[in-house]
C-alpha cells in the first residue's frame, strides 16, 4: 500500500541547520563524528531512521525534512522568544524543530557564498500570511549563530512603532524621539545574543552621555551596552552607537555581522505614537527607527541583512498586502531596493505530509479519526479533493494554520460565507468545502494569484506581474517563468 | 443522531398545511418550541457510512427506509450540522449553551481554544512523568471532555411539587437529557461566575474540565451537594406521583 518507501521525516538528526547546505559527497564517518560531536543523548530517535540521511545526497533532497535545535540554544540564540505559537509547540513537545524548507535554503545558500568584500546583501522574504517568513528568518539567525556570526536581530519592528510608552525628547537631536524600555529590552537581548563579541570589539570614538559620564575610545562595546542598560534614558543613543560601531567595524573582517529584522515595512510605514500636541507621528521621528534604516542600508560589506515583511503586525495597511511594492510603499522600496526577493509560500503536498508525520510522531493528533492510516496522506481522495478545492493560498497546507487546529474564515475574500475545512488536520469544521466552478470566481485582482485549474498549489515564484519587476542584477537569482511578465501597470517603479 | 419525528409527544407543532395538532389546547398553558415543520418532515441523515453502505449489506428495515427517504420530506439540516467526522452532539450542545447573543462563532473558537489548551496542559504533564504515570495519562481532549461531564452528571435532582400551599423540594429520578443539561449548566456557571474576572474562558474552562476528569473540584462538589440534598429529602419522596 505503501507507495513510497523512503520517509520525509527522519527524527531530527542533531545536525546544524547548514547541514542540508552542503551537497558534497561526505563520508558517513563525517556524519557519525559530527553527530557524536553533539550531545548523544538529545537525539534518542536518530537511531531509528538510521540511514535516510544521505551525506551525499544534495541539499535539496532535506527539504521538507525537521531539524531540531537544542533547547539550551534557545535562550542565547533567541533571546527575546521565538514568535507565540512556536513557543507554545516548543514547550508542548520538549523540542524545537524546524522544517527545512526551499526559501530558507536559498537563503542559506546565498549566505554561504557571500563575498564580504562587497556591500552587504538584502534578502527579503515575503509571502502571504501565515507562510512561514518569520520562521524562515530564525532559521536563518540560527544557521548564522552557529556560525559564529554577530547577530543584530529585531524580532518584530511593528512593536517599535506602536503603543510605545515613556517617550522622551531625545537628547542627541532635538527632532527624534527615545524609547527608552524598547531600547533597553533590545540592548538585553543583544547583549545576551553576542556576550563574546562585546569585550572584542573597541569603539572607535569617544562617546560624551552627560557632564560626568562617558566611554573613551578604545572601550569595549560591552561599556556602552552596560550604559545603556543601567541608564534607561541614554539606552536609545546606545542602540545607536552599537549599530553605529559594528556597521563600520564589521569592514575590518573580525566578525561576520547579520541584521535580521522581522516585519521590516514598520520603518517606513505610520506609526500611532503622538506627540504632545496630539499629532501622529512619522517614524523617522523615532530615533530607534532612525538607527534601524540607516542600518539596513547597503553602504557596508562584510556580512548580509535578512529582512521579512509582515502584515499581520502591520499599521494601516490592507489585510490583503503581501508583496514587498505593497507594505514597504514608495519610500521603503526605494531605500531596500536592490534587493532579493525570496517568496515563502504555503506547504507544498510534500511538506504537508512531512508536518503531519512530525505531528503523528509526537501523537499530537489525538482525535481518533484524526489521522489516515493510509501513507501519504496526499494520495487519500479526502485531501486530493480538499487540495483541489482550493485555489491559491491553500489555507489547508499554511504552516500557521497547521499549528492552531481552529477552524479558518476567509470572510474578508469571500464576502460571508465560511470557508472551513474538512480534514485529518482541523478537528472542527462546520460546512463542506464547495466544489470549484460552482459559479464562484475570484475578484479580478486575485486571479493572477491563482494557480489554472488542477494544479494543486502556487509555483514558488515571486508574483512580478504586479508592476514590480527584480532587476537584471539580481534575476538570475530569482527562479521561475515569472520574469517574462511585465508590469500590469500597478503604477509602481520598476527598479534596477 | 437522526432522531425519529418522536417530538410529537413533546412538541406541538404548527402545521405547515394549515391543519391543527391533534393535542388539545389546555387552559393556561401556551405553545412554546414549535416548528414550522409539519409531522409527516424527516430529520435529515447527516452520517455519511450511512450513505457508504453496500447494497448487499442493508437489512430489510434499512432497505425499507432507504427507499422511504426518496419520497418523503426532509427538513433542512440546521446550519451548525455537518457530516464531518469530527462532528460530535456533546461538543455542539455545549458550544451552543455557551453562545451568547448568537455569537456561534465566538462560542466556537472558544471551545477550540479550550480543547487545545487542555491537550498542551496533558501534554506538558506527559513529559514530565515518569515512564509508568505516562500510560495512564489521558491526552485526548475529546476524552476528557466527555468523561468530565459524564463525571459531573446527578444522577438524582430535586423538583419543586406544590403541596398544601407550599412549595417542598422533592427527589426526584433525572432523565437523561436533564442530567446532561445540568452538568454543562454546571460547568458554564462555575466558570463564568466564579473565577476571577481577567481570566479567559478557555483557561478556566479547561482547568475545570480537567478537574472534573478527576472527580475533583467544584462542579463535582455540587453534584454531590445536589445528592445530599435528594437524600435529605427521602421523606418526601412519596409527593412524586410520576
Amino acid at each position: 500500500m505503501l507507495k513510497r518507501v523512503t520517509r520525509l521525516v527522519p527524527r531530527a538528526c542533531q545536525l546544524d541547520p547548514g547541514h542540508f547546505l552542503h551537497g558534497g559527497p561526505q563520508a558517513p564517518q563525517s556524519l557519525a563524528a559530527r553527530l557524536d560531536d553533539q550531545v548523544p543523548d538529545e537525539n534518542p530517535r536518530a537511531g531509528s531512521h538510521p540511514s535516510e540521511d544521505d551525506p551525499a545526497g544534495a541539499g535539496e533532497q532535506r527539504e521538507g525534512r525537521h531539524y531540531r535545535i537544542p533547547l539550551q540554544d534557545l535562550p542565547t540564540v533567541f533571546p527575546h522568544g521565538l514568535p507565540r505559537r512556536f513557543s507554545l509547540q516548543v514547550r508542548t513537545f520538549n523540542e524545537a524543530c524546524l522544517m527545512v524548507r526551499r526559501p530558507a535554503l536559498e537563503l542559506l545558500r546565498h549566505l554561504d557564498d557571500t563575498n564580504f568584500a562587497h556591500p552587504a546583501v538584502r534578502y527579503v522574504l515575503y509571502g502571504e500570511k501565515g507562510t512561514g517568513k518569520t520562521l524562515s528568518l530564525c532559521h536563518v539567525v540560527h544557521f548564522c549563530a552557529k556560525r559564529d556570526w554577530l547577530i543584530v536581530h529585531v524580532p518584530d519592528a511593528h512593536l517599535w512603532v506602536k503603543s510605545s510608552r515613556g517617550l522622551l525628547r531625545s537628547a542627541y537631536s532635538r527632532r527624534r524621539f527615545d524609547q527608552p524600555v524598547e531600547a533597553a529590552n533590545w540592548l538585553k537581548s543583544f547583549k545576551t545574543a553576542n556576550e563574546r563579541f562585546l569585550s572584542q570589539i573597541k569603539i572607535q570614538e569617544t562617546y560624551m552621555w552627560n557632564k560626568r559620564e562617558s566611554t573613551e575610545k578604545g572601550r569595549p562595546l560591552g561599556e556602552v551596552v552596560e550604559q545603556g542598560l543601567t541608564r534607561v534614558k541614554n539606552a536609545t543613543d546606545a542602540v545607536g552607537i552599537v549599530l553605529k560601531e559594528l556597521k563600520s567595524q564589521s569592514c575590518s573582517g573580525a566578525f561576520r555581522l547579520l541584521v535580521a529584522v522581522d516585519g521590516v515595512n514598520a520603518l517606513w510605514g505610520r506609526t500611532t505614537l503622538k506627540r504632545e500636541d496630539k499629532s501622529l507621528m512619522a517614524p523617522e521621528e523615532l530615533a530607534l527607527v532612525h538607527s534601524l534604516r540607516k542600518m539596513v542600508r547597503n553602504d557596508w560589506h562584510g556580512g548580509a541583512v535578512v529582512l521579512a515583511l509582515s502584515q499581520t503586525g502591520s499599521l494601516f495597511t490592507p489585510r490583503m498586502a503581501c508583496l514587498p511594492q505593497e507594505l514597504l510603499g514608495k519610500e521603503g522600496f526605494d531605500a531596500l531596493d536592490p534587493f532579493v526577493p525570496i517568496l515563502v509560500s504555503n506547504y507544498s503536498p510534500e511538506e504537508f505530509e512531512s508536518c503531519i508525520q512530525y505531528y503523528l510522531e509526537n501523537s499530537w493528533l489525538q482525535h481518533e479519526k484524526g489521522w489516515f492510516s493510509s501513507f501519504p496522506f496526499t494520495e487519500s481522495p479526502r485531501v486530493r479533493a480538499l487540495m483541489s478545492s482550493h485555489g491559491s493560498g491553500l489555507h489547508g497546507l499554511s504552516p500557521f494554520f497547521l499549528t492552531s487546529l481552529r477552524p479558518i474564515r476567509r470572510q474578508e475574500r469571500w464576502r460571508g460565507w465560511w470557508r472551513l475545512l474538512d480534514g485529518a488536520f482541523l478537528p472542527t469544521i462546520s460546512r463542506q468545502p464547495r466544489a470549484r466552478g460552482s459559479g464562484w470566481k475570484p475578484s479580478p485582482g486575485r486571479e493572477r494569484g491563482l494557480p489554472a485549474p488542477g494544479q494543486t498549489h502556487a509555483p514558488p515564484v515571486p508574483l512580478c506581474g504586479h508592476g514590480w519587476v527584480p532587476s537584471a542584477a539580481h534575476r538570475s537569482l530569482v527562479p521561475g517563468p515569472g520574469t517574462g511578465e511585465r508590469s500590469r501597470g500597478r503604477g509602481g517603479p520598476v527598479p534596477g | 443522531m437522526a432522531a425519529p419525528a418522536g417530538k410529537v409527544a413533546r412538541g406541538w407543532s404548527v402545521l405547515a398545511l394549515g391543519l391543527r395538532s391533534a393535542v388539545p389546547r389546555l387552559p393556561g398553558l401556551t405553545q412554546v418550541r414549535w416548528s414550522r415543520y409539519s409531522p409527516e418532515y424527516r430529520d435529515p441523515q447527516t452520517d455519511k457510512e450511512y450513505y457508504r453502505k453496500p447494497l448487499a449489506e442493508l437489512t430489510e428495515e434499512e432497505k425499507c427506509e432507504q427507499e422511504l427517504r426518496k419520497t418523503q420530506l426532509i427538513k433542512a439540516a440546521p446550519a451548525a450540522k455537518t457530516s464531518s467526522v469530527f462532528e460530535d452532539p456533546v461538543i455542539s450542545k455545549f458550544i451552543n449553551m455557551m453562545m451568547k447573543g448568537g455569537n456561534k462563532v465566538l462560542a466556537r473558537s472558544l471551545m477550540t481554544q479550550t480543547l487545545e489548551a487542555v491537550k498542551r496542559k496533558q501534554f506538558e504533564k506527559y513529559h514530565a512523568a515518569s515512564a509508568e504515570e505516562q500510560a495512564t495519562i489521558e491526552r485526548n481532549p475529546y476524552t476528557i471532555f466527555h468523561q468530565a461531564l459524564k463525571n459531573c452528571e446527578p444522577v438524582i435532582g430535586l423538583v419543586p411539587i406544590l403541596r398544601g400551599g407550599h412549595f417542598y423540594q422533592v427527589p426526584v429520578p433525572l432523565p437523561a437529557r436533564r442530567r446532561r443539561f445540568l452538568a454543562m449548566k454546571w460547568m458554564i456557571t462555575e466558570c463564568r461566575e466564579k473565577k476571577h474576572r481577567r481570566t479567559l474562558m478557555p483557561e478556566k474552562l479547561s482547568h475545570e474540565l480537567l478537574e472534573a476528569f478527576h472527580n475533583q473540584g467544584p462542579v463535582i462538589k455540587k453534584k454531590h451537594d445536589m445528592h445530599k440534598m435528594a437524600e435529605a429529602n427521602r421523606a418526601l419522596a412519596h409527593y412524586r406521583w410520576w
